[in-house]
């Protein structure tokens, strides 16, 4: 009734200025009347105008910054927004919803865009490094295209990753384009229960960006580019020509079986006279890396978004384009990607709302055709007393005598030598949703979701024919009639294989929501059913290339092979239903199940019921707990468990009968060249099979004091699996022939710990937050079925048994150094690198059990395999003035690598090159002092005596443990001022620097490089990933323009 | 109204998506059995894993181990059978038969043999019962390469159910004659049902089964006749797990002379061409009428191409076999050589005089370029001075010079030489392109002294035999695709011979003894070789030369005679290391045993050439085959799952 009143006072205009703490204008922010619907935006000076009565409060308000309120007293108003930095009443993202991260009950964390995209890199994975409690990522490689990092949650395995609310893989979401991504939100604990069948290892929930923030009519252009100069972290250099002479000389002379003393002229050895033909000419000879490598390497990235509102419809679009340049000097090896994604959101009417979703990406990567491994093997190699070309001269690569292998790898990193791998993907994502609210039942509404995805590859392999050259007398020139002789390599063996895998799967989702206030009680249901389907397939063609050209059809009839493997389709079918209950934002409970059907399984062990608990108090909001702590701005304790499976280790198809897999393997020739491919039987059946079960436990406390300045995390949690397959451990007669089929037998416990902190402080014009975490998880065998070893000690030795931690390393433990002959003539165990061609500088070993003999007796635990167990990480950010500055600190402890070949032994192949690192050895005071006479005096080093490899027990297993400053990022954005006269409203340059410093205990190597076992390796592989493409450095520019 | 619309579109379009999926999903990229066994082509691919995996030793054979060699399998060159009873001379070392347990194969032939009568109504009678037969035919070759080995073996006819009871699943051992019964029962059904195609080279057909008959049966009667004379005895041999009573040596022996009839009857013939040489050259690297279970190989690229180089369908013969040199081996090479044992045993020119003198030849080729010497031989061995057909590249072995030889004998020999000696002793050897007075010393593929064992020629004799002789694939390693002839009728006609003969002993029926010297002939006819003429009154071959057949049984000279006959048929077809086996002479021939060259020497004071066995000096193991080495011990791993088995005797 007296609503009018305000009416009566005197309306006049008030004028008014918005600024942020730094006092530049805000441009957008809307200014409303209280109480009335008046309302306007600020311009692109932050200057607003609105009619108001000198009683009318003015609510000033815009995203990200908190409500201002201001009494409209005076007629020109100059109003603050300060940024909001109180996130509880952020909204996180759940499984098929979103909930206040205020009342939420699960282990939930998450990242926004601009945490994520501070790191600049090609890989989303990795920037997800160091910023998330819980999430383990390992690079192993920083090649072009290659995305092979490792991630999981807690330790517990791949995780699901969901975008949009379709199922993913890892490869799918490394090639995303950051820029397109609102925020991540990895979901650790039974709140994944949600996704029942494929949630056991954790979900990783990306959401993309629509369009928001805008008035009607309103849109924003946001163009971003970024250039990157890469270089390698650490490439490991060669010895020159002399050194590496030298370096082989000692090896033969340092090992008593090869020790050719006094002679010092091994076989085939080159001698110190042609070592001293290389110093006292001043020839370094090659250095393969520098003909084989760029010292940097260019990255480009490069974005246009398009954000805007009309009057029913907002939408966001963006497009980018990435190009990476690989290091080979020949740039055969590069990837380049186009994103692009378009989110529409339609009101269709004040019920009714549908948004349609395309996305895609098109990515390309080139490398020349012969594997990396191979590359970087011949770089560290390759002696330096070979040549890569006939004196010089670059038009003839050459195939030197001094090669350690067949090849020449300056042509081998060279697509227009010796052909090329190129591997195309495309991937095309089309969705729409409906959404209804209810007319007659508030709070009501109901969705409907469907989604088309198509992804396909196209490969395309091509060894090349090409020629290597020799002189027929090497002092003679090039031009000498008849001293050029052509090489041709590959010869006869040039072809062109072209392969594709094209998929496609369908996703739908149907579901109720009803979302209600009573008075104090708040309730959240949701009732959904899903539907999946997925089904792949591929082919290969191959012919052998008489003609040298890369085109298929150009290829010859004769020898031509096609081929295709794996086709399998899948289907899912789920129920979820979710009740969640608060009262007064103080009591909060959550129940949910799944009821999960795959077609994996056979019929009768179909479905599966997946039901979870998530309890939580906010003892914060207890008038006792305010009074008592009056700065504590939240505490809430949680608790939750949940159950989940698992169908990953399962084949494509029930195991009910009997059927036949094609297997290349087999074959036979029924006629002269027609080859019948064989088939091999599937598995026993077990139509019992169904998927392991997870129960998860989670315990968290939350916590928030002084209004923000300080908060934190800490869980605990703990998951124990059961039913994980395993063959039986029943013995039946070989004469059987078949293996008893896999079973639901074993089980297993992950657990661990995290806790985050941070700090967000606002002094003057300088904000700042800092913010830090610590996670740590293990996995042990809870109880396996296996057989009992012949005794105690072995069954010891093998931890894959009930009650046992996983990913222990057994080896035998470096007790020191011999630093003098008396030293190990006074030595007084015997076995392991110890005897009668120990030399000062050597390792000694630990007898553990003490029986006086150095063997595989005393192996014991030194280490442990795996993704590492402790992963940390710190976030530094501040802004003053349009300055803003941010670190990102991500270290990892409790990893171990034990390198091989090249790392692990000096001038390894038969007299290979050597590692320059290796110069710092322990050696003989003089060149041609005899090792084995007890009065030659020694020279210490860093590395024993080069007469064998030091690659065994803990000398070789490296603690890998680092910390390295991922991201350090230096920004400023323009002053408003003067970009609204041309018409911009942002505009921000930035210098920004990936993997900048690195502390790690480790010497001569980056941590991250996988070693030939252990690392993010389970304890059963080992590998040659140790010549991987190296980690990168890159430093990148750049700026953001939004008009 | 509106609104209405819109949310029956809604339900519309969902219930039109939610139909399409189903959870019961027809299987992708798995053949289901019914599509295998319903048609014979669907059969043919369910019998290649089989058929591949077939305990054939063949070129990728590696003594020691196991059959169908994946991916690389040069090794198998390297330590082939032939090398360890003096075929040739390579790395061979390791007398061991390997272990071998195929029961996953035999599961899956079972399989076939149970389920596939349920597809009866989709074939004729008769291509039905091919196909059965085909299935038998399979069965027996797997478990002859397990009696061949372990004596008498559990007998699995059904696949059993692996879920089944622990115990019911064990099955003890059956006999050893047990055992060859139940070969003889599978190949007698695929002789008397299976087809009678001789162009199905690659199939288990009638004439497969009567060929592996023929020579399982001599196998099955030589443990009947001679396994007793090697004096194993104990638990598994009184059971009758090992060693066939000797009164059942007739009835098998039968059993292969039936199944060589039913051959001869069928129209098998030799293959027989121009020459000799000509003609058994084409026998082992062609298409012939000769044929009867061939064992194809492949290109290894076009493998590759196809993902199938598991399948180990290529081989590296020609390249691990010829001499390195251009449009010779271009890698490798020389990993097997011939040995004077072997190429002794074929009609060739002597090579010492009465008086145990080394004869002068004029030329090297005067040894091979002679009716004296059979054309099988030069079709078996490359000798010193020969052409190799493809490259046209001479086969030089000559190993060295001597200075003078005088009046020596072969036996006493003229006084070697060091290595490298030049001035002081008579024999000189060299390195590489080496002369002395003008004169190459070693010949241009022969041993020189700066090279290890591979890629020269130091025993004086090439391997010629499986040779390719077309140059469309190279002789790079990997590269070879000579299809191996796994059954012929040149062996045939050798078990033929054989079984006659020692039935013509075991009834004193003179007939059969001399029908067995017409076999013979039958193959000297084609070799190019003088016929064998009958010894009526044949000795005992270890009374007329104790120390070169020191059996620990009586053999006459005709029986030897018809046994050698084998090596000049079938060197490096990989049988003598069995028949040595089967026999039981191969404990009493290899003691410490060493392999001889053919060295020729060029002599200087004299200029003309002579051949001298001396003993290599690459690869000069000494071989040793104990008795206890007949059988193999079954492995402990079963043993420990079944304990219804009983170990071998003799160990």
């Amino acid at each position: 009734m007296l609503a009018a009143l305000p009416g009566l006072s005197q309306q006049r205009e008030v004028q008014g200025l918005v600024t942020d703490s730094a006092g530049e204008p805000v441009i957008g922010a809307t200014i409303r009347v209280k109480g009335t619907d008046k309302a306007t935006i600020t311009d692109m000076n932050g200057l607003f105008t609105i009619q108001a009565s000198t009683k009318d409060k003015l609510n000033i308000s815009f995203v990200g910054y908190l409500d201002a309120v201001v009494a409209a007293s005076q007629n020109k108003l100059k109003v603050t927004l300060h940024e909001d930095t109180h996130l509880l009443d952020d909204v996180v993202v759940v499984g098929y919803g979103t909930q206040r991260k205020a009342t939420l009950t699960g282990a939930v964390a998450s990242i926004n865009n601009k945490e994520m995209t501070v790191t600049k890199n090609e890989n989303t994975v990795n920037m997800l490094a160091g910023k998330i409690p819980g999430i383990r990522v390992t690079q192993s490689s920083s090649q072009p295209g290659e995305f092979n990092s490792k991630i999981d949650i807690r330790g517990m395995g791949a995780p699901l990753i969901v975008v949009d609310g379709i199922p993913r893989d890892q490869a799918y979401f490394s090639r995303m384009d950051a820029n397109e991504i609102e925020n991540v939100s990895v979901l650790k604990d039974a709140s994944a229960a949600i996704y029942g069948v494929r949630a056991a290892n954790g979900v990783i929930l990306v959401t993309t960006k629509h369009g928001t923030g805008l008035k009607n009519g309103k849109f924003d252009i946001t163009f971003s580019a970024n250039y990157g100069l890469q270089s390698f972290l650490y490439l490991p250099e060669t010895a020159s020509a002399a050194e590496h002479i030298m370096l082989y000389n000692e090896k033969v002379n340092n090992n008593l079986s090869s020790n050719t003393y006094p002679q010092r002229l091994g076989n085939g050895l080159k001698s110190y006279k042609d070592m001293f033909y290389y110093t006292s000419h001043g020839i370094s000879g090659t250095n393969w890396t520098k003909e084989m490598f760029d010292s940097t390497s260019p990255q480009e990235q490069y974005n246009v978004s398009l954000n805007g509102s009309s009057q029913k419809i907002d939408y966001f679009f963006n497009v980018g384009y990435m190009k990476q340049m690989g290091s080979y000097k020949s740039h055969s090896m590069n990837y380049n990607r186009w994103n692009f994604r378009s989110n529409v959101d339609a009101r269709i009417t004040d019920r009714l709302k549908a948004i349609v979703s395309l996305s895609g990406y098109q990515d390309e990567k080139n490398q020349p055709y012969t594997d990396i491994w191979s590359v970087y093997k011949k770089a560290w190699t390759y002696r330096p007393t070979a040549s890569p070309y006939l004196n010089g001269n670059t038009d003839y690569p050459s195939k030197d005598p001094d090669f350690t292998e067949e090849a020449n790898p300056v042509t081998e990193i060279d697509s227009d030598y010796s052909g090329f791998r190129r591997e195309r993907r495309y991937n095309f994502n089309g969705a729409m949703t409906l959404q209804y609210d209810f007319k007659y039942v508030k709070g009501l509404s109901a969705k409907a979701f469907y989604s088309y995805d198509y992804y396909t590859t196209d490969n395309h392999n091509y060894q090349k024919e090409y020629s290597l050259y020799r002189l027929n007398d090497p002092t003679k020139g090039i031009d000498e009639p008849g001293n050029l002789v052509s090489l041709p390599q590959n010869s006869g063996k040039s072809y062109v294989r072209r392969w594709t895998d094209p998929s496609h799967s369908t996703d739908l989702q149907l579901s109720l929501n009803y979302n209600r206030t009573f008075g104090s009680h708040k309730i959240n249901a949701l009732l959904l059913y899903e539907e999946q389907y997925n089904t792949w397939d591929n082919f290969s063609a191959q012919r052998n290339m008489l003609l040298s050209t890369e085109y298929l059809f150009a290829g010859d009839t004769d020898g031509m092979a096609g081929s295709s493997s794996g086709v399998g389709d899948i289907t899912r079918k789920a129920w979820v239903g979710r009740l969640n209950y608060d009262y007064q934002g103080k009591y909060l409970a959550e129940l949910a199940f799944r009821e999960d059907a795959s077609s994996r399984w056979a019929d009768g062990k179909r479905w599966g019921f997946f039901p979870s608990v998530l309890i939580g108090w906010r003892a914060s909001e207890e008038r006792f707990v305010k009074k008592l702590i009056p700065f504590l701005s939240n505490l809430k304790f949680r608790l939750s468990y949940g159950e989940m499976g698992d169908d990953g280790a399962a084949g494509t198809y029930p195991p009910t009968v009997v059927g036949y897999n094609l297997n290349n393997d087999y074959g036979w020739y029924y006629t002269e060249g027609t080859l019948t491919t064989g088939v091999t039987p599937t598995a026993i059946p077990n139509p019992d099979l169904t998927w392991y079960k997870s129960k998860l436990y989670n315990a968290g406390v939350d916590f928030e004091l002084w209004n923000g300045h300080l908060g934190g995390t800490i869980e605990v949690f703990k998951r124990n699996r059961s039913g994980l397959l395993d063959r039986s451990n029943r013995t039946i007669p070989g004469t059987v022939g078949a293996d008893l089929p896999l079973e639901n037998m074993n089980s297993d416990i992950t657990f661990g710990w995290e806790i985050s902190l941070y700090h967000r402080h606002r002094i003057g014009e300088l904000g700042y937050q800092v913010m830090g975490q610590i996670s740590a998880a293990k996995n042990r065998w809870d109880t396996r079925a296996n057989n009992q070893g012949s005794n105690s000690m072995s069954n010891w030795y093998d931890v894959n048994r009930s009650g046992r931690n996983m990913d222990i390393w057994f080896s035998i433990e470096e007790g020191g150094r011999f630093t003098s002959y008396e030293e190990i003539q006074k030595h007084t165990t015997i076995g392991t690198n110890y005897g009668t061609g120990t030399l000062p500088g050597d390792y000694w070993y630990k007898d553990w059990n003490g029986d006086g003999v150095v063997d595989g007796n005393d192996n014991h635990p030194v280490a442990t395999y795996n993704l590492p167990v402790f992963n940390y990480g710190l976030s530094l950010s501040a802004d003053w003035r349009g300055i803003d500055l941010s670190m990102n600190w991500q270290g990892s402890a409790g990893i171990y690598n034990l390198y091989d070949e090249v790392f692990t032994e000096v001038c390894p192949f038969n007299g290979g090159a050597a590692l320059d690192i290796y110069l710092d050895r322990w050696h003989t005071k003089n060149l041609t002092d005899d090792p084995w006479n007890p009065h030659t005096e020694w020279v210490s080093g860093y590395y024993p005596a080069t007469g064998h490899s030091f690659n065994i027990g803990t000398t070789g297993i490296q603690n890998t443990s680092y910390i390295r400053l991922k991201t350090l990022e230096l920004g400023y954005s323009l002053p408003k001022k003067w970009l609204g006269k041309v018409g911009i409203k942002d505009l921000r340059v930035y210098a920004n620097a990936y993997n900048l410093l690195t502390i790690t205990g480790i010497k001569n190597m980056d941590p991250e490089r996988p070693g030939h076992q252990g690392g993010a390796n389970n304890g059963t592989e080992t590998s040659i990933l140790f010549y991987n493409y190296p980690v990168n450095r890159s430093f990148n520019f750049g700026a953001t323009l939004k008009f | 109204m509106k609104t209405i619309k819109y949310l029956l579109f809604v339900a519309l379009v969902s219930t039109l998506i939610t139909a399409c999926n189903d959870l019961e999903l027809e299987p992708k990229g798995i053949l289901a059995e019914n599509l295998l066994f319903k048609s014979e082509v669907g059969v043919q691919q369910y019998f290649a894993r089989v058929y591949v995996s077939l305990p054939i030793e063949d070129f990728n054979y590696y003594q020691g181990e196991g059959y169908k060699k994946e991916g690389n399998a040069w090794e198998g060159q390297k330590n082939s059978p032939s090398s360890v009873c003096l075929e040739g001379n390579g790395r061979g070392e390791n007398m061991d038969a390997g272990y071998y347990w195929p029961y996953s194969e035999i599961r899956y032939v079972n399989t076939f043999l149970s389920e596939f009568p349920n597809y009866r109504d989709n074939y004729t009678e008769a291509d039905y019962e091919a196909l059965m037969s085909e299935g038998y035919f399979i069965r027996a070759f797997y478990y002859f390469g397990l009696v061949k080995r372990f004596g008498g073996v559990p007998l699995i006819s059904y696949p059993q159910d692996p879920k089944a009871d622990s115990d019911s699943l064990k099955v003890p051992r059956s006999t050893e004659y047990d055992t060859y019964k139940f070969i003889y029962r599978d190949l007698k059904y695929a002789m008397e049902h299976g087809s009678t195609d001789k162009k199905r080279t690659t199939r288990g057909t009638a004439y497969a089964a009567a060929a592996l008959m023929s020579r399982v049966m001599l196998y099955a009667a030589s443990s009947a006749n001679y396994g007793w004379t090697v004096g194993t005895t104990g638990p598994a041999v009184n059971a009758g797990l090992m060693i066939i009573p000797q009164e059942y040596a007739e009835e098998f022996y039968q059993y292969a002379y039936d199944a060589c009839k039913f051959l001869h009857d069928a129209g098998f013939k030799l293959h027989t061409a121009g020459d000799a040489e000509t003609a058994f050259v084409e026998t082992m690297t062609n298409d012939t009428e000769e044929d009867i279970f061939v064992k194809r190989f492949g290109n290894v690229t076009t493998l590759e191409a196809g993902g199938n180089r598991n399948t180990g369908l290529f081989h590296s013969w020609d390249a691990m076999t010829m001499p390195l040199g251009t449009g010779l081996s271009s890698s490798v090479g020389c990993a097997l050589q011939g040995c004077w044992e072997s190429a002794k045993l074929f009609q060739m020119p002597a090579i010492v005089d009465e008086d145990g003198k080394p004869i002068r030849f004029n030329n090297p080729s005067e040894l091979w370029n002679t009716d004296e010497m059979e054309g099988r031989a030069r079709a078996t061995f490359f000798f010193s001075g020969m052409t190799e057909p493809v490259s046209g590249e001479k086969m030089d072995f000559q190993a060295g010079i001597f200075k003078t030889y005088g009046d020596h004998t072969q036996a006493d020999g003229c006084p070697y030489g060091g290595s490298n000696d030049f001035t002081n002793e008579n024999r000189v050897i060299g390195g590489d392109n080496e002369t002395l007075n003008g004169m190459r010393i070693n010949g241009r593929y022969g041993m020189v002294t700066n090279h290890g064992d591979e890629g020269w020629n130091y025993m004086g004799i090439g391997v010629r035999k499986y040779v390719g002789t077309t140059t469309s694939r190279g002789r790079e390693l990997h590269q070879s695709s000579t299809n191996w002839k796994v059954l012929r009728y040149g062996e045939v006609l050798c078990n033929w011979a054989e079984a006659a003969y020692e039935l013509g002993s075991l009834r004193g029926d003179e007939s059969l003894k001399q029908e067995a010297v017409a076999h013979i002939n039958e193959l000297h006819a084609r070799a190019g070789a003088r016929p064998y003429v009958y010894k009526a009154d044949a000795q005992n071959v270890n009374e007329i030369d104790a120390e070169q057949y020191p059996y620990s049984y009586n053999v006459d000279e005709n029986l030897q005679y018809i046994r050698d006959e084998r090596v000049r048929e079938l060197c490096f077809e990989n049988q003598r290391y069995w028949d040595l086996r089967r026999w039981r002479v191969y404990h009493d021939l290899f003691q410490s045993t060493i392999a001889h060259c053919l060295s020729c020497y060029y002599v200087l004071d004299e200029d003309k050439y002579i051949f001298l066995p001396d003993e290599p000096t690459m690869n000069s193991y000494r071989r040793t085959f104990y008795s206890s080495q007949y059988y193999k011990q079954i492995g402990d791993d079963e043993i420990n799952k079944n304990d219804l088995i009983i170990r071998n005797d003799g160990f």
